[in-house]
């Protein structure tokens, strides 16, 4: 059987700080892509958990783009919330 | 003394609000993404421009009110409905701040978030309550822990309406929609006949603006006679649903929310029916009625003091979210 969901994509993005990493895992992880979505999403942290890894799989091209870029929206917005307060940010 | 924080970005208005347990408000943030005429705000466009905006609001917010993170007790957030991805870019910043200052999160029924934040503002104790705005049209009522829906919009809602006749009559989207029709519909003369829909407790709208769409396409009738048409109707039918409400519970309050609920005309209309039955009104203005960060803290806040705590893990948005799913255990 042919793979359902060809158009992958993994972003690793490495934080200094395992509680940073952990801070965006746990703020990112709740929004889950609907069931029947065309779109998987999976999210874990590596390297003593300060590196958030980001895996999509979609069944089509157009559908993987745009879960991608929502996601880095999403993602620049948690970062530059911990920017904004980089005294909480240690 | 607990404080809180409330972020709701639901719709186009952006709003962060601080409340204290005693009611008194700290700080009342917003910015609003208009488009400019004829046109609606989309969520891709909505989402944004809260996400440009949030940080900076969130640092007016705890300056205007001298708080540091380290004073805040809850932070609490929109949960629906409303936008998808306008709504999770608020929750993206509270989850966030919530880690980062290590402190509880709860989330809030934008509907219920109105209806609190109105008998605050107003002191109303027990209210039939109109709910007007552009996503939603309730006549709503407390009965058993439940704010109960009595009657409701079966098509579109009523704040629907006027932001579609503004944008075919290319009226400008700032402040709002509304409040250019509302300043329009000053100057109209001449009452055009609408259909006038109010079935039981429910009432439909598509009928009006279908209607006014061709209207305004004869080029026959100014802007200020459609506007008025618009209000006179619109508003009736919500006085007569507000007014069975009434009859049917025998309270003698009536409270309206919602961007609609500013209206002076409909506060007006409503005025009349209430001093009728010896009632009594209650309204607020644009500083309370139009989507804010207040009425989330405050909501929230109530929710905190019985109790309710959202865990992390739990903190999704969801488009759709019923009034009367919300179980009201602040209240006796
Ligand atoms: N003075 C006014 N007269 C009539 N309508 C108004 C007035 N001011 C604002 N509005 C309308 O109120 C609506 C906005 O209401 P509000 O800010 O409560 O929330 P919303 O974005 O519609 O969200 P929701 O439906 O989820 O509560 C818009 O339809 C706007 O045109
Ligand atoms: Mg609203």
């Amino acid at each position: 059987m042919a793979d359902e969901f060809p158009w992958c994509l993994t972003i690793d993005v490495p934080f200094p700080t395992a509680r940073l990493a952990t801070i965006a895992y746990n703020t990112l992880v709740v929004d889950e892509e609907p069931k029947k979505s065309d779109v998987r999403k999976t999210l874990q942290l590596l390297q003593n958990d300060t590196v958030l890894s980001i895996h999509f799989a979609a069944r089509e091209g157009r559908l993987l783009r745009s879960a991608t870029q929502s996601m880095m929206n999403f993602l620049r917005l948690t970062i530059d919330t911990m920017l904004a307060f980089p005294d909480y940010a240690r | 003394m607990t404080i809180a924080v409330g972020f709701e970005g639901s719709a186009n208005k952006l709003g962060i609000g601080i409340v204290r347990d005693d009611g008194i408000v700290l700080a009342n943030v917003r910015h609003t993404f208009v488009p400019p005429p004829g046109e609606g705000f989309l969520p891709r466009d909505t989402a944004k421009h809260h996400q440009q905006y949030v940080l900076s609001l969130l640092q007016q917010a705890l300056t205007s009110a001298s708080l540091k993170p380290a004073d805040i007790d809850v932070i609490c957030y929109t949960k629906g409905p409303g936008l998808g991805a306008p709504l999770v870019s608020a929750a993206v910043v509270a989850r966030t701040v919530a880690q980062l200052w290590d402190k509880p999160m709860v989330a809030v029924n934008h509907c219920i978030g109105h209806i609190e934040m109105g008998r605050l503002i107003t002191g109303a104790k027990d209210p039939v309550v109109l709910y007007v705005s552009g996503g939603n049209t309730q006549v709503i009522a407390y009965s058993m822990n439940k704010y109960r829906i009595f009657g409701e919009t079966i098509d579109i809602a009523v704040g629907n309406v006027f932001d579609r006749l503004a944008r075919v009559l290319n009226i400008s989207n700032d402040p709002s929609p509304g409040y250019n029709i509302e300043q329009l519909a000053k100057r109209g003369t001449t009452l055009l006949e609408l259909p006038y829909t109010v079935k039981g407790m429910d009432v439909a709208f598509t009928g009006i603006i279908g209607k006014l769409e061709t209207l305004a396409r004869t080029n026959k009738y100014t802007k200020e006679d459609l506007c008025f048409s618009l209000q006179e109707t619109s508003f009736a039918m919500l006085v007569e649903t507000t007014e069975r409400a009434m009859a049917h519970t025998g309270a003698t309050e009536v409270l309206i929310v919602g961007g609609v609920g500013c209206n002076k005309r409909l506060q007006e209309m409503m005025e009349v029916m209430v001093a009728e039955r010896n009632g009594k009104l209650y309204a607020t203005d644009e500083r309370f009625c139009i989507d804010n960060g207040v009425m989330i803290a405050w909501a929230g806040l109530e929710m905190f003091r019985v109790g309710v705590v959202t865990p992390l893990r739990e903190t999704w948005c969801t488009q759709r979210y019923r009034t009367d799913e919300v179980d009201v255990t602040w209240r006796d």
